[in-house]
C-alpha cells in the first residue's frame, strides 16, 4: 500500500527531525523548529454547508471553506456563537444538523479523526502526572518507541515547551500557562496534518506567544499542516478568516430551529 | 499495543499516585468483612458456612466501589476526546483501563481474600479455591463495570445509577463464584462444574464489554 507506506515514511521523518534538533542542526531563524521537515504529502480540507444545532437551537448555518496543505484558518466571532462547537464537528466529536466535511490527502481508508488534533480548553492533563510522565505516556500512545529511544525525544521535548525546570513537578501545580504549554506538546509528539485548537493563544504570555505558539503554528503551517484555531488574540501569521457572527442564529433564540433553516 | 501499554502503565501510576483506589478498596474491603460477625453473631459454623458469600459480596461492592471514575475522571479532563481520535480503538482504549483497574483492585483483593478468610472462620483447604474464584471473576465484575461507567460518563453523581445498573448483570459471577468456593467446602457439587461456569461468564465479558462500553461511549458523546 504505497499511500500508507507514504504517511509511515512522513511519520519517521517527521520523527526524525526532532533527533537532528538534538544534534544541533538549527536552520531556522524562527528559532523554534528545523524547517527540514519533509512535510505532509499536498491534502485539503473541504466543508461544505455545515449547520450546527445545540440544545435545540440553531447555532449557525451555510458554513463552506476549503483549506489547502500549509494554511490556517481563523475562526472569529463573539462567545456562544458556536467556534468550539464547530472544532468538535471538525475533530468527529460531535455530530453536525447537516453538511460535510471531506478531508481529500493520504490515507483515505484511515478515519478522518485520526488524521487531526484537537487542543480543547479541557486541557488533558492529569494533576498527578509530571510534565515528563505526560510526554513519556502520550509518546508511547501514538507512536513508535523504537524511533524514539535513539534520541533524547522527550528531554528535547520539554526544552521546547520551556518546562525543562517543570520536568518532574505535578501538573497540578503547574501554571495555566504552563499547562497550556505542556497540553499544546502532545500535538508535537504524533504527526498529523490537521490542527484543530481552541483558543490556543489563552493563558500565555505576550512573550510565549511570540517566541512559541506563534513558531510552532507556523512551523505546523510550512511543513504542509493546516490550522484551525478560534482565537480572540492574533496568531501573528497569515491566515484566512471565517467570521461567524454572519452566519449565527445564536442572537435571536426567538427563531424555531425550522424557520432558521426553511 | 505499545499504546495499550502506555495507557496501563499511566492509568497504573494515576492509581498508585492518586491513592484512593489501591489503599481504600482493600480498607473498604476489609471494614465489610469486619462488620459481619457483628451482623450474624459470633456463631462459628454459621460464619464458616456463610464465608465465602461474605467475602464474594465485599469484593463485589468493593470493586464496584470507585468504578464509575473509571472514564469519567477522562471525560472531565478531556483525555476521553484523545481516545475518541486516537488511532487505537476505542474498544481496546477501554479494555486496557479495565486491565489496569483490575490490577490496582482485583487483584489486591483476591490475594487479600484468604487474611481475611480467617476472620470468618474460613477453613484451610477452601483458601485456594476462594482465591482462585476470585482471581477468576473479579475481572468479569471491572468489565462488566465498564460498561455501567460508560453508560454514565457524563454523570456527575454517577455512582449510584452504576451500581444499580450493574449489580444485576454482575449475578451470575456471583452464583458461580459463590458456588464454586463453597463446593470446595460443603459440596455436594464438585469445585470443577461452577468454576467452568464462572470462567465462562468471565470471558464472555471479555469479549462484550469492551464493545458495549465502547458504545455506550459514542453513544453518550455522540
Amino acid at each position: 500500500m504505497p499511500a500508507r507506506e507514504s504517511a509511515r515514511r512522513s511519520r519517521v521523518l517527521y520523527r526524525t527531525f526532532f533527533i537532528c534538533r538534538v544534534e544541533g542542526k538549527r536552520h531556522s531563524s524562527a528559532g523554534f523548529f528545523v524547517l527540514s521537515h519533509p512535510g505532509f504529502l499536498p491534502a485539503r480540507l473541504v466543508v461544505k454547508d455545515l449547520a450546527c444545532e445545540k440544545g435545540g437551537r440553531l447555532l449557525f448555518k451555510g458554513l463552506s471553506f476549503s483549506l489547502q496543505g500549509g494554511s490556517a484558518l481563523v475562526i472569529s466571532g463573539p462567545n456562544g456563537v458556536g467556534k468550539t462547537s464547530l472544532l468538535r464537528i471538525l475533530a468527529g466529536l460531535a455530530t453536525p444538523l447537516s453538511g460535510q466535511i471531506q478531508f481529500d490527502g493520504p490515507d483515505p481508508e484511515k478515519p478522518m479523526a485520526e488524521k487531526m488534533h484537537f487542543l480543547g480548553s479541557r486541557d488533558g492533563l492529569k494533576a498527578a502526572l509530571t510534565p515528563e510522565e505526560h510526554g513519556r505516556y502520550w509518546r508511547d500512545f501514538y507512536g513508535e518507541p523504537k524511533l524514539d529511544s535513539s534520541a533524547n525525544l522527550l528531554g528535547d521535548w520539554l526544552t521546547r515547551l520551556h518546562l525543562t525546570k517543570q520536568a518532574h513537578v505535578p501538573a497540578g501545580v503547574l501554571s495555566s500557562g504552563q499547562r497550556r504549554r505542556l497540553a499544546f506538546g502532545r500535538l508535537l509528539l504524533d504527526s498529523r496534518p490537521v490542527w484543530l485548537l481552541d483558543e490556543p493563544m489563552n493563558a500565555l504570555d505576550p512573550a510565549m506567544r511570540e517566541s512559541f505558539m506563534t513558531p510552532a503554528i507556523n512551523a505546523h503551517m510550512k511543513a504542509g499542516g493546516i490550522v484551525i484555531a478560534s482565537t480572540h488574540i492574533p496568531l501573528g501569521l497569515q491566515h484566512s478568516l471565517v467570521d461567524m457572527q454572519h452566519l449565527s442564529f445564536a442572537e435571536d433564540g426567538s427563531h424555531s430551529l425550522e424557520q432558521n433553516l426553511s | 499495543m505499545t499504546s495499550l501499554l502506555a495507557l496501563i502503565r499511566r492509568d497504573f501510576l494515576l492509581a498508585r499516585r492518586i491513592g484512593g483506589g489501591l489503599e481504600l478498596g482493600i480498607i473498604f474491603f476489609l471494614s465489610l468483612i469486619a462488620i459481619m460477625p457483628f451482623a450474624l453473631g459470633p456463631d462459628q459454623n454459621t460464619l464458616s458456612r456463610l464465608a465465602p458469600a461474605i467475602l464474594w459480596i465485599a469484593a463485589l461492592l468493593a470493586t464496584l466501589f470507585g468504578l464509575d471514575r473509571l472514564l469519567q475522571s477522562d471525560e472531565e479532563d478531556g483525555v476521553l476526546d484523545h481516545f475518541l481520535m486516537a488511532n487505537t480503538s476505542l474498544e481496546l482504549i477501554v479494555l486496557a483501563k479495565c486491565i489496569a483497574h483490575w490490577l490496582t483492585t482485583g487483584l489486591p483483593l483476591a490475594l487479600m481474600a484468604p487474611l481475611l478468610g480467617l476472620m470468618l472462620n474460613l477453613p484451610a483447604e477452601a483458601m485456594l479455591p476462594l482465591v482462585t474464584t476470585l482471581l477468576v471473576g473479579t475481572p468479569a465484575i471491572t468489565l462488566i463495570g465498564a460498561v455501567g461507567a460508560a453508560v454514565t460518563v457524563r454523570l456527575r453523581r454517577g455512582g449510584l445509577l452504576m451500581a444499580v445498573l450493574v449489580l444485576p448483570l454482575a449475578v451470575p459471577t456471583l452464583i458461580f463464584g459463590v458456588g464454586a468456593a463453597s463446593a470446595a467446602i460443603v459440596g455436594p457439587v464438585p469445585f470443577g462444574t461452577p468454576f467452568l461456569l464462572l470462567l465462562a461468564t468471565s470471558l464472555m465479558a471479555l469479549v462484550i464489554c469492551p464493545i458495549a462500553a465502547a458504545a455506550a461511549i459514542r453513544l453518550v458523546r455522540g
